[in-house]
């Protein structure tokens, strides 16, 4: 190494320019480094689980919302049965009613078991109106029928709370899957 | 502050996590702007290959081994992008002479062109004078610390062509800093 080699060498930084447009270039780097490549958003299958769930959730509401004024007009029609039985009927069927509506923001798929258990024509019911229509003041049937909407409405009230819960868990999810 | 490049800080670069990125940019962008400045000499030019090279060492990130330092595997890329760039600007490689073939470099020195007779603006100038060929070989071998076999390859070059261009630059280098010793002094 001649004296030449080893003075430049020794004084590299010497030879060093300031980089004036540092700060310029990263913002123009950071454009390019965090445009993501755009996925169509009916590709993302978090977006196609929530649209099948929700589409599933509308079926099934559809079925499975009772007609109050159909039910009421068998309930309360039949000769016999007094003004207030019919009245908490009528308490039963309003609640049940705004819950299943409540449930229609989860858009969540209702499992067949459940499904069939609030069907307005499942075959408990159709028993027991049957036997209301041969005994309308039978304190024991009334009490069977009372209970048994107070069953369908617990029943109900704790789908919508297990349907909150997984549209809370997905809606994480989705969100997790965004960001990263 | 030096950056410490562990797993997780290598793992978020990988990831192309934006706040790692700028760190690693804001902690080599001097050196490598540096690099592409003595390569290609035109400032835009420079800034290009260095916007260029650093897009490659992100997407690129995933490849990196720790077999050698972050820095020399930036370094290299930094190098290769600018050097393609001036690849294309035809770069006339001059053989060396059998006059001066035989000389060695102790040989060509006299006291009137030793370096502390010169200021470092004035060998800066000096060497922004020497032709692209001698140049890029002078910076890559005195500044980069690159070897001849090393520069050989980037440059598609044989070893002789790249001993011979330093040879050329550094007679150059004198001889324009002596002429500007006497035009000034």
């Amino acid at each position: 190494m001649d004296n030449f080699e080893k003075y430049l060498k020794e004084n590299k930084h010497e030879f060093d320019v300031e980089f004036t447009n540092k700060h310029q270039l990263w913002e123009k780097l950071e454009q390019k480094i965090t445009v993501k490549k755009v996925i169509p958003i009916w590709q993302n299958r978090w977006i196609q689980f929530a649209a099948a769930a929700c589409l599933a959730g509308v079926l099934v509401l559809k079925i499975t919302t009772p007609n109050p004024t159909k039910n009421m007009t068998t309930i309360c029609s039949i000769d016999g049965v007094s003004k207030e039985f019919c009245m908490q009927i009528n308490e039963y069927e309003t609640d049940i009613q705004s819950k299943l509506i409540s449930m229609d923001s989860t858009k969540l798929e209702i499992p067949k078991e459940v499904e069939q258990e609030v069907n307005a024509d499942n075959p408990m019911k159709v028993i027991l109106l049957n036997e209301l229509k041969k005994n309308p003041n039978n304190p024991k049937i009334k009490d069977a029928i009372l209970k048994y909407y107070k069953a369908k409405l617990e029943l109900i009230e704790r789908i919508e709370e297990v349907l909150k819960k997984q549209d809370k868990q997905i809606k994480n999810e989705i969100s997790s899957n965004n960001i990263s | 502050m030096t950056l410490i490049i562990d797993d997780i800080f290598l793992g978020k670069l990988k990831q192309k996590d934006v706040l790692a990125c700028k760190q690693l940019y804001l902690q080599y962008a001097d050196a490598m702007y540096n690099i592409c400045k003595r390569i290609l000499q035109n400032q835009t030019e420079a800034e290009d290959a260095l916007q260029d090279g650093f897009i490659k060492i992100f997407e690129n990130l995933h490849q990196f081994r720790n077999e050698s330092s972050i820095g020399s595997w930036m370094k290299q890329i930094i190098t290769n992008t600018c050097l393609t760039i001036l690849k294309k600007k035809k770069i006339n490689w001059q053989e060396l002479d059998e006059k001066s073939e035989g000389k060695s470099d102790s040989e060509n020195e006299s006291e009137d062109d030793a370096p502390n007779n010169f200021s470092i603006e004035q060998i800066k100038n000096a060497i922004e004078q020497l032709p692209n060929g001698y140049r890029v070989v002078f910076n890559l071998f005195m500044f980069e610390n690159y070897s001849h076999l090393e520069i050989a390859k980037m440059l598609e070059i044989t070893e002789s062509t790249s001993k011979s261009q330093l040879f050329k630059a550094k007679n150059k280098l004198k001889e324009i800093l002596v002429q500007s010793n006497n035009t000034h002094g």
